[in-house]
């Protein structure tokens, strides 16, 4: 969708002119494009501004005489010759050669055959859009097959992602692009490719304020069967543990459940800042009285032994 | 008997002499009550530290003697019953022959809301340190000799120690400085940090990451789970994780590397190159031969030009592109396919490899398969894809 477009359209837009279909695509752009949102913005207040004035009526005189003016332009104009007659008016001429039911066969016929050539090249131009950098707009992930690799430009947010769905394709953009951002939380959580996992949850850690990349670390760190990916989560979630229940809450799970005791020892670690809270107390007493890791449960008992009594 | 009477007295002035005055106070902190035992020990080349809780600090100076600091903290509200717990944790030291001994131990079982520090400084010179607690950090710096170190769980810290090191934790982090010897550290579970070490390095966690900066004499690293990052190492590199990625620099010697899923990247090796992962890229930047395989996942090699007696090697990925660069003067007798081209191919620079398909139909994939010699001809490069391109460029 480009700007040129929908500068264009704005107008149309903002006077509820657009089809269905342009309207929608025009919102999904200036959602993500800071210009044209507040070039649409301006057309709005534009809009407002005349709204405020009273719409006038056209004066009765000038209006008579615009009609009679209209009336005498038709009555005088002239009618072309035969040549004008075949190419401008065809309605009448096949009236006088009553070509009607011929007419009809020969629009059917012409009709097919455009419907063919039409479905011909929209299949011809799918095929070679392999070779397109930027594609087209991400519309379904679940057409996507596998994303093959994910690799940040040294120096710099870009960030390169190549997926395969019907055909290999590639995208290339910022870390702020939802576009992007939307390959990365799929990758977090469906590729097979767990160096594909990493990567992704490496690069999904530069944004864990947003709430969609909040939510694919958690779920990283509960569900991911590669370690690497579990810990690099758990590093990523770890300064919000004090703030965000949803992450103390999957910590605490890992400290109780996870298989690996690097994790389980690190998500010990990130929760001592909030051992006083409730939640993390019960553990903690749980923990002291009976877990299996030795540190683990020594750790346990001297926090909870530094904790102020509950009365 | 007054021969025996007179003995008895006159070890007592000795052990109280080797012992040193020890001295002890009791203050409050804050909400808490702090004992504070000071003490001192001389003569002794070699120094045991074994505690049932708490840190324990070892720092190498200039000083003639061991001069130790003990703050037992205890959390209790009452000051009778800290007493009763500082009364209850018995700690005593000593010098037997050449070795000096700090001991702290429980008499009724331990509880919970305790903790104890020991500070101990001691000569540079020390031949051995041997330091065990049953839960808490050791930290250790600044001695010359051997240092065995082990923890029922905590985190350890080492520097600058110039003889063998052993150092073992049940859990918790490892943090090594510069070391002039053999390193062998191990965590239950935790990261491994490791800077600079002189001799040949092991390192092993049950789960979390391994960085080694600077090693001299090769390295073993292993952990359940975690990347295993080398910035530089002489020598063999052997690299192992559950799940992770491997990053190795500039290696002076082979590399064994292993992971279940994860990218493995080597800078350059002088050695042979053993890589394997579950799924993940394969990269080496300038190695004389490699063996590497992955699941799924993308494989770039730079072969550079190896001595006499460099090995075959072989790239494969089940799914995945592989491109291959290589130098101008190497010499190679390179085979690849694709075992089930559909639309993929071969795309080389080098005329001397030549290309061919066959099967396939109209419809079905096809074997494409490239062979040829490189300046004559020399070890055999197999490389094998299921599905993916193979591309042979030039290095630059």
């Amino acid at each position: 969708m480009k700007c040129e477009w929908v500068q264009q359209n704005i107008v149309f837009y903002v006077y509820d002119e657009l089809a269905d279909d342009a309207r929608h695509e025009l919102e999904q752009h200036t959602a993500r494009c800071k210009e044209c949102a507040a070039e649409l913005e301006s057309a709005k207040t534009f809009r407002g501004e005349f709204a405020q004035f009273p719409v006038q009526e056209p004066n009765p005189s000038v209006l008579a005489a615009s009609r009679m003016k209209l009336q005498e332009a038709l009555e005088s104009a002239e009618q072309g010759g035969w040549f004008h007659r075949l190419v401008f008016d065809p309605v009448q001429w096949l009236n006088q050669v009553r070509f009607a039911p011929a007419l009809a066969a020969a629009i059917f016929i012409v009709g097919f055959a455009g419907g063919i050539g039409a479905t011909y090249k929209l299949v011809n131009r799918g095929t070679s859009d392999q070779g397109n950098k930027n594609g087209p707009a991400i519309a379904n992930l679940a057409s996507i097959g596998t994303i093959s690799s994910i690799q940040q430009q040294p120096g710099s947010n870009q960030v390169t992602v190549k997926y395969d769905t019907l055909s290999p394709q590639e995208r290339t953009g910022s870390l702020g692009d939802p576009d992007i951002q939307q390959l990365l939380l799929y990758a977090a959580r469906n590729n097979f490719n767990a160096g594909v996992r990493i990567n992704s949850v490496d690069l999904l850690t530069q944004q864990p304020n947003n709430p969609h990349v909040r939510e694919a670390l958690l779920y990283a760190l509960r569900y991911d069967s590669n370690t690497g990916v579990r810990l690099k989560a758990l590093d990523a979630v770890g300064p919000y543990v004090k703030n965000d229940v949803q992450v103390r809450d999957a910590m605490l799970e890992s400290l109780m459940s996870d298989s690996n005791p690097g994790v389980r020892v690190e998500a010990l670690r990130l929760l001592q800042p909030c051992a006083a809270d409730s939640s993390v107390r019960i553990v903690l007493q749980r923990l002291a009285a009976k877990d299996e890791n030795r540190y683990i449960r020594a750790q346990a008992r001297s926090m909870v032994g530094q904790l102020p009594e509950m009365n | 008997m007054q021969k025996t009477i007179t003995k008895f007295g006159l070890l007592a002035v000795l052990i109280t002499t080797l012992c040193g005055a020890q001295q002890t106070s009791i203050q409050k902190e804050g909400s808490n009550w702090v004992s504070v035992v000071t003490g001192s020990l001389a003569g002794a080349r070699n120094l045991h530290i074994q505690v049932e809780i708490g840190t324990v600090h070892v720092q190498g100076g200039s000083t003639q003697g061991i001069n130790y600091v003990i703050r037992n903290r205890s959390y209790e509200g009452s000051e009778d019953r800290a007493r009763k717990q500082f009364e209850g944790y018995k700690i005593s030291a000593n010098v037997r022959g050449d070795t000096a001994f700090i001991t702290g131990e429980w008499e009724n079982g331990s509880p919970h809301k305790f903790n104890s520090e020991i500070t101990v400084n001691v000569p540079r010179d020390l031949e051995l340190v041997k330091i065990a607690t049953d839960g808490g950090e050791i930290s250790t710096t600044g001695i010359s000799g051997r240092l065995e170190a082990e923890s029922g769980g905590g985190m350890v810290h080492l520097d600058d120690i110039g003889g063998a090191i052993s150092a073992e934790t049940g859990g918790g982090s490892i943090d090594v400085g510069n070391v002039g010897s053999d390193l062998t550290v191990r965590t239950g579970g935790g990261p491994i940090h490791i800077g600079s070490a002189k001799g040949k390095v092991v390192a092993e966690s049950g789960g979390g990451n391994l960085v080694l900066v600077s090693g001299s004499a090769g390295a073993s690293l292993q952990t359940g789970g975690g990347s295993i990052h080398v910035n530089k190492c002489t020598g063999e590199v052997k690299a192992e994780t559950g799940g992770g990625s491997i990053d190795l620099g500039d290696i002076g010697g082979s590399v064994s590397m292993e992971t279940g899923g994860g990218t493995l990247k080597v800078s350059s090796a002088s050695g042979p190159i053993k890589g394997e992962t579950g799924s993940g890229n394969i990269e080496l930047w300038g190695v004389p031969s490699a063996h590497v395989e992955t699941g799924s996942g993308a494989i770039t090699a730079k072969f550079i030009r190896g001595g006499n007696g460099t090995s075959n090697s072989e790239l494969e990925t089940g799914v995945g592109d592989i491109t291959v660069y290589l130098v101008s003067n190497v010499n190679l007798t390179i085979r690849a396919s694709i075992e089930a081209a559909n639309g993929q191919q071969i795309v080389s620079d080098f005329p001397e490899i030549k290309i061919a398909s066959e099967g396939g139909g109209q419809w079905g994939p096809k074997l494409v398969s490239a062979e040829g010699s490189l300046n004559g001809g020399g070890p055999v490069l197999k490389v094998r894809t299921t599905m993916g391109n193979i591309y042979f460029r030039r290095a630059q």
